[in-house]
Order: C-alpha cells, then structure tokens, then sequence
C-alpha cells in the first residue's frame, strides 16, 4: 500500500550525522567551556555577561522553534509537516539549557546588586535567590511541556516503527512506547495529549519569558522599566525560533531531498519570518516612539546609551539592519523565499542581529569601563553554546525521522507529487 | 454588434472540460481565447499561460511614493514654518515616520487598484460580445476568435471538449 | 458544507436581499427614531456648548473618546478575517468575511463622526486635514492627534477600497438579475465584469496585495489610536504595552461584534449552510487568544505600576480598583479577561446563545475598558487637588446610543442592498464542478 511505503520511506530517510560533525561540535563545546572557565579567572563579570547573552540566545532559539511546533499543532496546518518536526526537534536541547540556567546562581547577585543598591524599593522581589527560583521554575515547566508535547508527537512514530520492527530497539523507543496499545487507540490518545500540552507550552510560555525578561534583562537596570519589554521579549525569542528553524530545515533539505523539505515549504517559512520581521519591529518601535515622545529621564536613558552614544549605538543599529532591514528586503521577492541559500542566509542574518541585540541590552546595563567586550571570550562561550544546541539536536536526528507520518497524509501527498514529477528523495 | 468581432463562444458546465477544450483549440493553433468563469482557477491562467501579473509594480510604486510623500510633506513644511512644540526638534522624524507609513499604505493601495483597473482594462462600458449572464453563474464560457471560415473546425473542437452549447460571438443565448 | 452547487449557492444569498418584511421596518424605524434622538442631542450639543456633556476639569475627554476608540476597535476584526486569515490561506473565512468587512466600513463610518462631534466648534474640524493655512502654517505633525487623522483616513480609504474591490465579481451576478434604477447602480459598481480570465487574473493579484497592505495598516491604526494616550505622560497611559494592547483589545471587540451579528444573520435568513456551527467555532477560539492577550495585558500593567516605584502611577492603579470607577473596572476585568475563557468549553464555544450572551458581554467590557483607562487616567493625575469626576449626562448618552443606531442603520441598508456573503469565494471553496466526477454519478 503506498502510504505503508512512504512511512517506511520515513524512517529510511532518518539523517545520519557524521563523526566528523559530532566531533566538530564536541570540539566546540570543549573549547567553550574551556574558555568560559578561563574567562571566570581573567574578568568574572565579562565572563558571566557573556554567560548570560548566550544562555537567552541558544535557549530562545530552541524555545521558539518547540513553539512554532505548538502552534502548528493547534491552528491544525497542513503545509510543512517536516517543518514542524524539525522544529519539535529542538526540544532536545531545552533540559541541557535548563541545566546551564542553574550556574547563573553564582552570579545573579553580582549582576542585581549594583542595581539594587542604587534603587532598593523593590525589595524581596529581587532578591537573587528568588529571582533564580522562580526563573529556574518558570524554565523547568517549559521544559516539561516541551519535552511532554513532542513525546506524544514520537510516540507515534516509534510505536508505529517499532510494531513494524524497522529499527531495532533501544532503551529510549522502550521508554516511549512504553504501554502501546495499538496504532488505532494511540493515535487517539497521542492526538488529545498534544492538543492539551501545546496549549499549555503556549500559555506557559509567554509568562515564562516574560518574566525572564523583566528578571535577567530589565532588572540589570535600576530605573528603567517598560510594560511592553516582556512581550518584546517573547516575540523576539518567537522570531528567533523560526530563524534557528529556518536554518535547520535548509540543512535538513541538503540531506534528505528537496521533495521533503519543499521549496514551497521554504517559502511558507519565508513568509512567516517576513510577517515576525515587522511583529518584532513593531515591538521595538512601539517601546522606542513611547519613550521618546515622553522625554521622561528614567526612561529614555536607557534608550539614548544604546541607541545615540557610542559604542553601543554601533550595536543597536545593526541589529536593526540584520534583525530588521535586510531581511525585509530580501523577503519582499517571492521568488527569492524558495531558494534554500537565501533563506538560510536570512536565518544568519537574522540569529546574528538577535545575538547582538540581546548583547546590547545586557552589556551597557553591566559594563561601565570604556572598552567594548566583544572579543575571544564572547565568541568562545558563543561556540561552546552553539555545540552544545548541535550535539543535543544531532541526538534528535539521529533518533526521529524527519517526515511526522504521523500528519505524513499531507507529506505524502507532496512525496507522491514529486515522484510523478521526477524528483526523487535522496537515500542516506 | 455581431459583426464586428467574430468568434465563437462555448459555454461548458465542468472545469475540466474547459481546459480540455484550451489546450486543444491552442494545439489546433487558435491563441485567441478568453475564458469566463463565475470563479478564478489558477488551472485556467496555467493553460492560457498567463505571465505574472504587473499589478505588483504598480503597488511598489504607489508604496515608494507614498513615502517619498510622506517624507516630503513633514519635513518640508516643518522647516517653512518652524515651530517648536513639545520640545522636540523642528525636523524630527520618529513622529514623521508615521505618517510616511500610513501615506506609504495608502498610495500603495491606491495605485494597486489604479494597476487592477487598468490592466483588466476596467471599468467597460458595454458588455463584450462573448459575455452571457450564465457564466457568472454556474456555468463556464471560452470566446475562440476565429474568421467565418474556420467556424466548422472551431465548432466540432469545442463539442468533442464538451461544449453544452455553442453560439456565435454576440448571439443572445436561448432563454 | 453540505454538497452546494454553484447556483444553489447563488439563490441562497441573494434570497437575503429580497423585499424586507414588517420586521424589517420595525427595526429599521426604532433604529431611525434613536439616530434622530442623538442627532438632536448633538445639536443640542453645538447650540449649548460642550458644557452639556459630563465634561469638567480634569476629565476633558470621556464618552466621546471612548465611542471614539470602541468604534475603532469594532472596525479592526474585518480587516483580520478578511485580509490576514486570506494571507493565511484560512478557508472557513469565505463566506464570513464580506459580513466582517461591512461591519469595518461602517464601524469606520461611525467612529469617524467622532472626531467630528468632540469638538467644541465642528465646523472647523477642517483644520485637522493637512493643508496650508495662512502664513504656510500646517498641522502639527508630531501630534498623536495628526497621526490619528493620517492612520484613520488611510484606513478608511484602504477598507472601502478594500470592500468594493471584493464586491465587483458580486455586483456582477446581482447586476445580472435586477433591473431599472438598481440596475445602473449595481453595473456602475460591477464596472462591466464579466469574469474573464484577464479580469481574475489581475483582480486576484491586486486582492493578495491589498490584502498584504492592509495587513500592517491594521496594526498601525489602533497603535496609533492607542498612541493618542500612550504619548502622554499622564500616569497609567504613558505605558509601551499600550499598542499591541489595544490592538488585541480592538480585535478581541470587533470578533465579538462579527459573531453578534453573524448569529442574528444566520438565524433570521437560515443561512446555517454557510455560516456554520465551525465558523462561529474557529471565532470562538479567535476569542480566546485575543481576550488572553487581553488578560496578559492587564497582569503586566499591574505589575509593572508596582514594579515602576512610580507614586502617581500606583495610585492611579489602585484607584481603578477601589475609586469610584470600580465597576465599570471590575466589569472590564470580569468581562473581557475571564468571561472570554469560558470558550475553552467546547459545549460553551458550540451554542449559539452562550455565543451570543458571551460576545455581547466582550462589547459590553470593552467599550467600559475604554471607558475606564480614559477617565480614571484623567481623574487622578498628578496633582491631588486638581483631582474630579466625570458623571455622564442625559447628553452623553444620547449620542453614544445615536453612534450605535447610526451604524445599525449602515448594516440594515447593506443587508438589503449588497450581498452579505461573497458569492464569488464561497464557489471558490467549493470543489470545482468536474466532468470526472460527474460521470461517476
């Protein structure tokens, strides 16, 4: 039967990683934790900033993906089903990132301090280790939700995979399926279970971040303060999410077909970052024309450091134009969004202004010597991050078939099409 | 009326017996042809190979217009008569921004309209000849132009498409 | 849908459109009398002075804003369905969008009369247009209040634009069947259509651009409306979250709205068939998001005048809570925060008079939301001995009820006189009609 073939088809088409990679991201985070380490000897604060930016950069990422999945899943979209699998796939990520949010203890005091210190009214609220608990709760949930949404989003997979016997076993397709009862009755089962947990990431997660934002980011400033930050913050994550997303499925595309990863997939994607490019601008615009026609001190100090002296104007201004600018350029060509280059290059452009703006709002609140910190250090701890993301998600991959067949009606459909057209997926 | 433009018009009930009918009158090399439907299908503009719309041009430009507008309006009258309100700057653009944005939309939606009408070569003020009430109904209509003597070949290729009804170009429907 | 084919579907909808009956001109008159009741107190208004209305210091906006702004965010849910939900490539909203769209048009229509009321001297409501008066002086465009202007016109513009441009393939089929005087009207606003394929080619084009300008405008609009306190340094407006708060809070209003007379449309001319149980549903569900953002909104105002260490802005909080605004703001929380949840039971979210109750409740919230930011703002400002109540008069009243029958008035006439499902998408979302499949019937 032809939708038995292409299911089977799926979990042939699981990507294999090389050593060769495995070993360059493992080298990645060796060095950067080596470097981070060394950093905490040499300048703490800067290696704790750098600690920081990075931690709300890579966690974001693989955040945001996991809630593009979600809201896949509720709004029931049909177009990229292997989009929203790869985007499952960061959750793998989530409790490492977890665990690197428990070392920020040893230094939320030196961040919140001087803070505190020039404008104590706000009291127990800021105290460090409230501040870590209720961060490292907020954290912990989503990591829950997150990793229990896309268990049910396995499940399925594997249980199908496993009763065909397509794969041999390991202790975790054991812990997955464990108590499967048959494809009819899980399919219903597995269906309930994410509706509930994708509602619940997304209403977890925009008072999760919020808060992060409000306690990690705008507490580093002792008076300034902004209703919207929070869901600023949100929406910025959000948008990075679909960047790493973007980036993801173009490298996806190079291994397993373009019959998979779709080009109209790709542009679908496009369009979703063009439409998050200007939700986010209009989160920076909304904060910013606020702020500066109310011309009150508190405020717009916090705004005139980033944005009109330098050197964190040099920052703020390109984050606007990687962030911002150039990809709405970029995007307006509806050709242009079917290109995996392009859409990749759109991805680094946009990770990259997103990780200079989360510098830029952390830094000037902490650092207050004339030098720019922006060396070996940042970027060190900026790899080992980046390997850690690597190696987490290479775990997904190699375990998790690209193709959901799950939802694999509509991407057999498309399987189907291309074969009649030609195209044939690439066998790993 | 019926003179001055000669052709025939089938009118189909299905889809598929419309583009059916397309590609065999454009195989059989009769290029002049115009569909009416009671709804677009992106199968029709396929089979007619339509190249992509101009529309979009005319809506960069209204777009890039309105902002130069926009742009223009704000800062030029604010430097002719220059008064300081609010304590801001005489030139001060977050607040012009916005009405660059708004004329931006404004100018790009009009123009978009203005190339719509334009390249559909609306509003008409007669009726064409091939148009019957029916197509904007529940029926479809393929005008071939053709001279007198091909109405034959035209005819019998549009029935083996399976054209309900064939008139000539102008002729009022029965009924 | 049930299997409708393409001339059932044309029958159906212009059935809406045939000779009204005595209820009809029942409604039609009360509507009448009470748009001439607050056309009379308008003109009381101007021959009196504002000083009829509630206004005193320090509350020198209050109703007339707040129609003002609650008339707005009526006007933002059409140009969601129709345009962002087309961008979205969403089905289901074919056949609702042309309702939604009129009820932007008008909504537009009878905000835009507030500008026009609010101030002391109408007649000059000219100076607001940017043209140059004597001297080379124009207006002021740094002020909110221009910006306003610019972004409410331009939306104007746009959603009419928007909404004949959808109508024209309909005018067609209508121009088809009528004759004499309406005719001419419906063939000047057919434009000579006839569904070539030239025609859809460049129509669908110039809708999907549209559709993208409109996309953004929509945000901008009740951005900058929010703008118009957010601006301010009065305590409680000056806020950042004030533009995607409102414009949640306009589509949270406007989709209540839509569903309010969806409902009452579907029930009076049986159109169950293409407005379903689903569509009310996936509203439903709209609802839900926007009413938390909503509640997002109020949860993070609330800690932020805490967390701000702002004296005025604190008391400004607590004054909502406890003043003598306290209803209006607990009928504001209760209405437009919590009420909405109950949508997430799905028993809730698929009766049509728990939608209805639900959906009048959320304007009913709304509009006091307004209500209650724009007047607890400017009661308790800065200074306590400048502190004042604003108490609504007969006047007041009066004309917020006669903005409601004016756009009533709007919607009765559309009713009758243009097609209030799109014909065109409605086939468009059907299966084409295919000879192969005929064949195997």
């Amino acid at each position: 039967m032809v939708l038995q073939q292409e299911r089977e088809q799926s979990w042939k088409l699981l990507p294999q990683v090389s050593p060769r990679w495995q070993a360059i991201f493992g080298a990645l985070l060796s060095c950067g934790a080596l470097i981070f380490f060394l950093a905490l000897r040499i300048d703490p604060l800067r290696g704790w900033q750098a600690y920081l930016i990075n931690f709300l950069f890579w966690g974001g990422m693989a955040q945001g993906a996991v809630v593009f999945a979600a809201i896949y899943h509720v709004v029931g979209g049909k177009w990229g089903p292997s989009v929203r699998r790869c985007g499952e796939g960061m959750v793998a990520f989530l409790p490492v990132n977890f665990a690197l949010f428990l070392p920020l203890y040893f230094t939320l005091d030196r961040f919140l301090s001087p803070a505190r210190e020039l404008n104590p009214a706000r009291g127990a609220w800021f105290d460090p280790r409230f501040i870590f608990v209720r961060g490292g709760l907020g954290l912990a949930l989503m990591t829950v939700l997150s990793l229990f949404f896309v268990y049910y989003s396995v499940r399925l997979e594997v249980g199908w995979a496993q009763e065909r016997k397509l794969r041999p076993r390991r202790w975790l397709y054991e812990w997955i399926t464990d108590g499967w009862q048959g494809e009819a009755v899980e399919n219903q089962r597995c269906q309930r279970g994410m509706d509930v947990l994708a509602a619940g990431v997304l209403l977890a997660y925009p008072m999760t971040y919020t808060f992060m934002a409000f306690d990690l980011i705008m507490a580093l400033d002792p008076f300034w303060y902004s209703s919207l930050f929070g869901g600023y913050f949100f929406i910025s994550t959000f948008y990075l999410g679909l960047a790493g997303l973007a980036l993801v499925c173009v490298l996806m595309q190079g291994q397993v077909g373009s019959s998979v990863v779709t080009p109209s997939q790709l542009s679908d994607l496009g369009r979703l970052l063009l439409g998050f490019n200007l939700t986010y601008f209009a989160m920076v615009w909304s904060q910013y024309i606020v702020i500066w026609y109310g011309n009150l001190p508190e405020e717009t100090q916090f705004i005139i450091l980033r944005v009109w002296k330098m050197p964190w104007a040099i920052f703020s201004w390109s984050v606007l134009a990687l962030s911002v600018f150039i990809p709405f350029l970029i995007s307006l060509s509806q050709r242009a969004k079917r290109v995996p280059a392009i859409v990749f290059s759109l991805g680094v452009l946009i990770a990259l202004g997103l990780w200079l703006e989360r510098y830029v709002l952390i830094v000037p609140s902490l650092w207050h010597s004339d030098s720019v910190p922006l060396g070996w250090i940042e970027i060190g701890v900026a790899a080992g991050f980046l390997g850690a993301c690597g190696l987490s998600y290479f775990f997904f991959l190699r375990r998790f078939p690209v193709i959901p067949f799950a939802f694999a009606s509509a991407q057999s459909a498309v399987l189907l099409e291309n074969k009649g057209a030609g195209q044939s997926a690439v066998n790993v | 009326m019926a003179d001055s433009v000669t052709g025939l018009v089938g009118s189909f009930r299905y889809v598929d017996s419309l583009l059916e009918a397309i590609e065999q009158l454009r195989e059989a090399g009769y290029r002049e042809l115009q569909a009416l439907s009671p709804v677009p299908h992106h199968a029709i503009d396929e089979a007619l190979e339509k190249p992509v719309s101009p529309v979009r041009y005319f809506t960069l430009v209204g777009c890039l217009l309105g902002c130069l507008t926009g742009f223009t309006l704000t800062i030029a009258t604010s430097l002719y008569y220059p008064m300081i309100t609010g304590g801001k700057p005489i030139v001060s653009i977050p607040p012009f921004l916005i009405i660059v944005f708004e004329l931006t939309i404004l100018f790009g939606g009009l123009l978009t309209l203005g190339g719509m009408l334009l390249n559909a070569r609306l509003p008409v003020v007669g009726i064409g000849p091939a148009y019957q009430p029916r197509f904007s109904e529940d029926q479809f209509g393929l005008w071939v132009r053709c001279a007198d003597k091909d109405y034959e070949t035209v005819t019998s290729l549009l029935k083996n498409a399976g054209a309900e009804e064939i008139l000539r170009a102008g002729q009022d429907p029965a009924l | 849908m049930p299997q409708l084919t393409y001339s059932q579907v044309d029958r159906d909808i212009l059935r809406v459109m045939t000779a009204p009956g005595r209820r009809y001109y029942t409604l039609l008159l009360i509507d009448l009398v009470v748009l001439g009741w607050g056309i009379f107190a308008w003109r009381y208004t101007i021959e009196r002075g504002l000083g009829v209305w509630g206004l005193t210091h320090p509350v020198m906006w209050a109703m007339d804003i707040t129609n003002f702004v609650f008339w707005v965010g009526i006007a933002h849910s059409g140009t969601l369905i129709s345009a962002i939900l087309y961008l979205f490539r969403v089905r289901w909203r074919a056949s609702i969008y042309r309702t939604a769209e009129a009820v932007t048009v008008f909504a537009l229509f009878t905000a835009g009369l507030f500008p026009i009321i609010h101030l002391g001297r109408p007649w000059v409501f000219h100076w607001l247009l940017p043209y140059s008066q004597l001297g080379g002086l124009w207006v002021n465009f740094r002020s909110p209040l221009v910006w306003d202007v610019f972004a409410v016109m331009t939306y104007m513009i746009i959603s009419v634009l928007f909404f004949f441009t959808g109508l024209v393939p309909d005018m067609a089929i209508v121009r088809n069947r009528s004759s004499g005087w309406r005719q001419k009207i419906y063939a000047f606003m057919a434009q000579g259509w006839q569904g070539t394929d030239r025609q859809w080619h460049h129509y669908k084009a110039a809708y999907v651009f549209l559709a993208a300008l409109a996309t953004p405008l929509v945000i901008s609009v009740h951005s900058v409306v929010s703008w118009d306190f957010a601006q301010s340094i009065v305590a409680g407006w000056h806020s950042t979250i004030f533009a995607p708060y409102f414009v949640a809070g306009a589509i949270h209003s406007g989709l209540a709205m839509v569903i309010t007379l969806l409902i009452l449309l579907r029930r009076t001319f049986r159109l169950d068939a293409y407005i379903t149980q689903e569509h009310l549903e996936n509203l439903a569900k709209l609802i839900i998001l926007t009413g938390l953002i909503v509640g997002y909104a109020y949860a993070v105002e609330t800690y932020i005048a805490w967390y701000s260490n702002n004296v005025p802005e604190w008391q400004r909080f607590t004054y909502q809570v406890t003043g003598e605004y306290a209803i209006p703001f607990w009928i504001m929380i209760l209405f437009n925060s919590l009420v909405p949840l109950l949508f997430f039971v799905k028993r809730i979210r698929t009766s049509t008079p728990w939608l209805l109750m639900i959906a009048i409740l959320i304007n009913i919230g709304m509009w006091m939301e307004r209500f209650v930011i724009i007047v607890t703002g400017l009661a308790h400002e800065y200074d306590p001995y400048s502190w004042g109540l604003f108490i609504p008069t007969w006047v007041d009243i009066s004309i917020t009820l006669g903005a409601f029958a004016w756009f009533f008035l709007w919607f009765l006439l559309f009713i009758k006189f243009l097609p209030v499902i799109s014909i065109v998408e409605v086939k468009e979302e059907l299966p084409p009609p295919m000879k192969s499949q005929a064949g195997e019937n």
